[in-house]
Order: structure tokens, then sequence, then C-alpha cells
């Protein structure tokens, strides 16, 4: 283990799961997921001096490596040759939108990727797969109140989770 | 008056609207009685509409994703990297440095990060690197890759390196163009191609060491490719 605590191994078994779980749903390729999971943990290692554990939480720092690993490989990805055609303009814009969407997406999946299963659960299915709270409320086992209980605080969560990303960028 | 579970079950349902005729007289009686209420709804719905960023496939809701074996003897290794004192990975990272020392590290990481105790405390301590024909687990074979037809520069030198779960690809790449997307395929005695990974180019050299899920002995050899599918480099590996 590191002088600050960074133990490579402890830190895959704790975080490693749901840090592959922002990339697989970011990126929608499981190889490349895989490989930037890898990436994460090898940036932290490298960057281990600079954590500060006053600062935030392992899971924090890890998640917002994780963030700069999957913003990296969508631009990789979506780096293409430029056009040798009069449209290049119009189609560096589309481009250009287009990614810009995509990083959305990324941002939006890194922080319902920190919340908890239950809470991203019922935000998942009731606002991104269509369930209303009785379909899900029965699917799940779960009392009508809870789930809107649940939501209440995953969307409090998912807040509070954008705006300290947006003010450590 | 509104318990403070029922004020968060009506709020929330609100903002995802989802409330019947009664909850929703419920709600302004609620909105009426309690100005922080509002204040709350309004920014639960800003929430909700934040949510219109997903751009999932249709029909696909959240996957959920379970590490592979590969990728926790991935990461594994690089802990083992870790109190090695050296930082390292299977995956790019641009470094300078003598080949011989970084394929022996290599061969080093590979060991143990699942082929045995007694193998691996040799290799870390640097007692015997481990020698062998092609084939021998984590010995370094090193290969002659030829150039291929791609128009991206690089000039690539390899070699593999037999595991008990697959086959590792050590790579030093130099004169790469920085931000091409190089792929590296292992191919087996098939012909099928193997994913093992993939490089950005950089100003500097590129160390890397990929892996594919491919026994060394179904191996025939190794490609990488731009990013249009041309092949940058291409090496046969010896029947094992």
């Amino acid at each position: 283990m590191d002088a600050r605590g960074f133990d490579v191994r402890a830190a895959y078994a704790a975080h490693g799961r749901d840090l592959l779980g922002f990339m697989v749903n970011a990126l929608r390729d499981r190889g490349l997921a895989e490989e930037c999971v890898q990436e994460t943990f090898t940036r932290a290692w490298q960057a281990r001096d600079r954590y500060d554990p006053a600062r935030a939480s392992q899971r924090t720092w890890l998640f917002a490596i994780a963030r700069n690993v999957v913003v990296d490989a969508v631009r990789a990805r979506t780096r293409r040759p430029a056009p040798a055609s009069g449209e290049q303009v119009e189609e560096s814009s589309t481009r250009d939108a287009d990614l810009s969407r995509t990083l959305d997406h990324v941002t939006l999946v890194w922080a319902l990727a920190q919340l908890s299963d239950a809470h991203r659960r019922v935000v998942v299915a009731v606002r991104l797969e269509g369930f209303g709270y009785d379909e899900l409320a029965e699917r799940d086992g779960v009392p009508v109140a809870t789930l809107r209980t649940r939501m209440f605080h995953a969307l409090r969560a998912l807040r509070a989770i954008l705006d300290e990303g947006e003010e450590s960028r | 008056m509104t318990t403070s579970d029922r004020r968060e079950q009506l709020l929330a349902a609100a903002a995802t609207g989802a409330l019947d005729a009664d909850e929703q007289a419920e709600l302004d009686a609620l909105l009426r009685a309690d100005p922080q209420a509002r204040e709350e709804l309004e920014a639960l719905r800003r929430d909700v509409e934040g949510l219109g960023a997903w751009r999932a496939p249709d029909g696909e809701g959240w996957l959920d994703a379970e590490p592979s074996q590969r990728l926790d003897a991935r990461v594994a290794s690089l802990g083992v990297a870790a109190t090695s004192g050296r930082a390292s990975g299977g995956r790019a990272t641009a470094a300078v440095g003598r080949r011989r020392g970084r394929l022996v590290l290599a061969a080093a990481l590979l060991v143990l990060a699942g082929s045995g105790g007694t193998l691996a405390l040799q290799a870390v301590t640097g007692e015997r690197p481990v020698e062998g024909p092609p084939g021998t687990l984590g010995a370094v074979e090193t290969l002659a890759p030829v150039r291929g037809d791609s128009r991206e520069p690089a000039d690539v030198e390899a070699a593999f390196v037999a595991h008990t779960w697959g086959t590792e690809a050590v790579l030093d790449v130099r004169r790469t163009r920085p931000g091409a997307v190089y792929a590296v395929y292992v191919v087996d005695e098939a012909g099928r191609e193997v994913e093992a990974g993939g490089f950005l180019g950089s100003p500097v050299e590129v160390h890397c060491r990929v892996n594919a899920a491919v026994a060394r002995q179904d191996v025939s050899g190794l490609r990488i490719v731009d990013a249009r599918g041309a092949t940058v480099a291409l090496a046969r590996a010896p029947r094992v």
C-alpha cells in the first residue's frame, strides 16, 4: 500500500464494478470499457501522490479520473479523416454537435453510475425505460410509495454529483 | 398536514408526471402551504429534464456489467507493478526507455498475474528471467514485424509472452502520428483476429502491453491496424 493509502487492488475491489458499469453504459463497447477501467487505475497509480483524501473520497477521485478516460476514448473514437468535399464545414459542425451530445450522455451516465443500485434502478426504469411506478412496483415487489421516495432522493443525489463534477472541472 | 415522507413522494411523482387527480389536489394544497416545496419541485423538474441527455440505443436501459477475469488479472498485474516500484499497465503508456529492461519487466508482471508463486517470486526479485522456446510461460518471444499498407507512420518492435490465460503482446512503437488510433489484434491459427487492445499515437515512443484471450499454442501472429483498418504492421509467430 502507498503511503497515502492507495491500494490498487483494494480500490479495484471496492469500485471496479461501478467504474465498469459507467464505462459500459457510456461507451456501449465492452472491450473498450474494460480497457478504460484499466487505464483509470493506471492513471490513478501514476497520480497517487497528488491524491488528497481530505479533498475527496477515493471513489470520487477515481470517478473523476474515469470520466477523463472515457472522454478521451470518445474523442478518439469519433476522430475521423476530414472530408475532402465542399461540405466539410457543414459535416464538421454536425460532427461537433454529435460529439457534444455524446459527451452530455457520458456525464449523465457518469453521475448515474455513482448512485446506489436502488436509486439508479428507479431513475432508469421510470425515466429512461418508461415504466410506471405501478408496473415497477409489481416487477420489483417494492411499494409505490417507496419507489417515489427513492426517486426523490435519487434525483437530489444526481444533482449533487453533477454540481460537484461541474465545480471540479 | 403533509408528512415528510408524503411530501417527498408527491414531489417526486409530480416531477416525473405520475400524479393522479386526487394527488394533484393534494400537491396543490402542499404548494400553497409550503413555498419551499415549489422551489424543490422546480429543481426536481430540472433534474428530470437533464435525464434527456440519455442516448442509449432504442429499448436499451442500463447495462449491468461484471468485470471479466481478464480485467481482474490486468488490474492485479498493475498492483504488482506498483509494489515493484514501476508504474506500468496493460494498456498504452507513452514512455522512453530501453527495450530490453521493459520486456523483462513485462515478463515478470505477466508471470505474477497468474502463473504461480515460485516463478513469480523469481521474476520479481530478478533472480532469473524466464527463458525457453516459443510458448514457454512468461518467456519473452521477440517477433519480426513487417510494414503493412497503412499510411500511418509507425516503427514497431513486438514480442509475445505466453500466459496461462492468453497471450500478451509487448510493443515498442516509434514515429507514430500523435492522436492517430492504432488497434492490435492477435491472429489465431484459423486466421481469426482477436482484439487485444489499442493505443494512440504519441510524440514520444509508445510502450504498451495488450492481452488477447487466445492460448499461445493457437496463435499464428500479430496485426496492428489503423483507424481505417489498414495494416500498420504484421508479424508471424512460430508454431508451438
